[in-house]
């Protein structure tokens, strides 16, 4: 794949385009690593340790001082806390709630609820609530 | 806490703003009426007082944690009547209303007030809903 790199003055105009026949395992890592800054987070399950891609994960909760980490099918503990992970991840994870990361890729929809907060289905038809509070948040993120 | 400052200012100013709109249409109605209708100098700062008091149970009950729908209904009811009970006397304390009329006046205006907030929340959530659900459209993983 020929890379093109063009030096812009500043980082509002930074912009990464792909163009590629089809989204690859190849370019979504390149992805990840351009949005995120990391493309996998290391996670144990069952005492054996793998690197889950940032790409797999749906949402990270934190219940008592651990931290888990969903993915489709699945669910692994990491060491890392969630302050931890929401600094290091990309635009489109966002805190929706006070023990919460989502990923806002994978989630299929949301529908507002009496108080302000939103219902939010994920790919996989898992249902997740977002904080009142954090839908701002959640709207500045995807420039709304 | 920043944050909760933040939204006690902001839950003062709209309460307050809504209790002014009561009086207001409380004043012109009387003068429409041909009746005489005036404010104290102090009435303006009770109206601030007044959205401050009522800010209060605001906060503690409608603005923070994750709760169930029926709770919320719950949560919902207590904080109406609890906001109407404040308002009614701080509306006595402060001499908004001298008389019967103008008791139900406060009363109708609040409920009308209060309903008219909850609708246009309901409506706003819906609009961010269409918003966001779009957004997502474009940045949606395939799966």
């Amino acid at each position: 794949m020929q890379v093109v790199f063009e030096k812009v003055e500043s980082k509002e105009q930074e912009i990464a385009l792909i163009k590629a026949v089809e989204k690859t395992s190849d370019i979504q890592s390149a992805i990840d690593l351009l949005e995120n800054g990391i493309n996998s987070i290391s996670v144990t399950k069952d005492g054996i340790t793998y690197m889950c891609k940032i790409n797999a994960v749906y949402y990270i909760e934190s219940v008592d001082k651990r931290t888990y980490i969903y993915t489709k099918n699945d669910c692994f503990e990491t060491k890392s806390r969630l302050y931890e992970l929401e600094e290091k991840l990309g635009t489109y994870f966002a805190r929706c709630s006070k023990a919460m990361i989502v990923n806002l890729k994978k989630i299929r929809n949301v529908r507002s609820e009496l108080g302000g907060r939103l219902n939010a289905e994920m790919l996989n038809g898992e249902k997740i609530v977002i904080s009142r509070s954090y839908v701002k948040d959640i709207k500045r993120r995807m420039d709304l | 806490m920043i944050e909760r400052i933040k939204t006690l200012f902001i839950q003062m100013l709209m309460i307050s703003t809504g209790i002014l709109f009561i009086i207001s249409v409380e004043g012109v109605t009387y003068h429409l009426l041909g009746e005489e209708f005036s404010l104290d100098w102090y009435h303006p700062l009770s109206v601030l007082v007044a959205g401050f008091v009522c800010a209060i149970p605001t906060l503690l009950l409608m603005n923070y944690g994750e709760w169930s729908r029926k709770i919320f209904i719950i949560k919902l009811i207590i904080h109406m009547f609890l906001l109407y009970g404040i308002v009614v006397l701080m509306g006595y304390i402060f001499s908004w209303y001298t008389r019967w009329d103008g008791f139900l006046f406060v009363t109708i205006g609040y409920f009308l007030v209060y309903l008219f907030v909850w609708i246009a929340s309901i409506w706003i959530g819906k609009q961010d809903e269409k918003k966001i659900n779009k957004a997502l459209e474009a940045i949606r993983d395939e799966e």
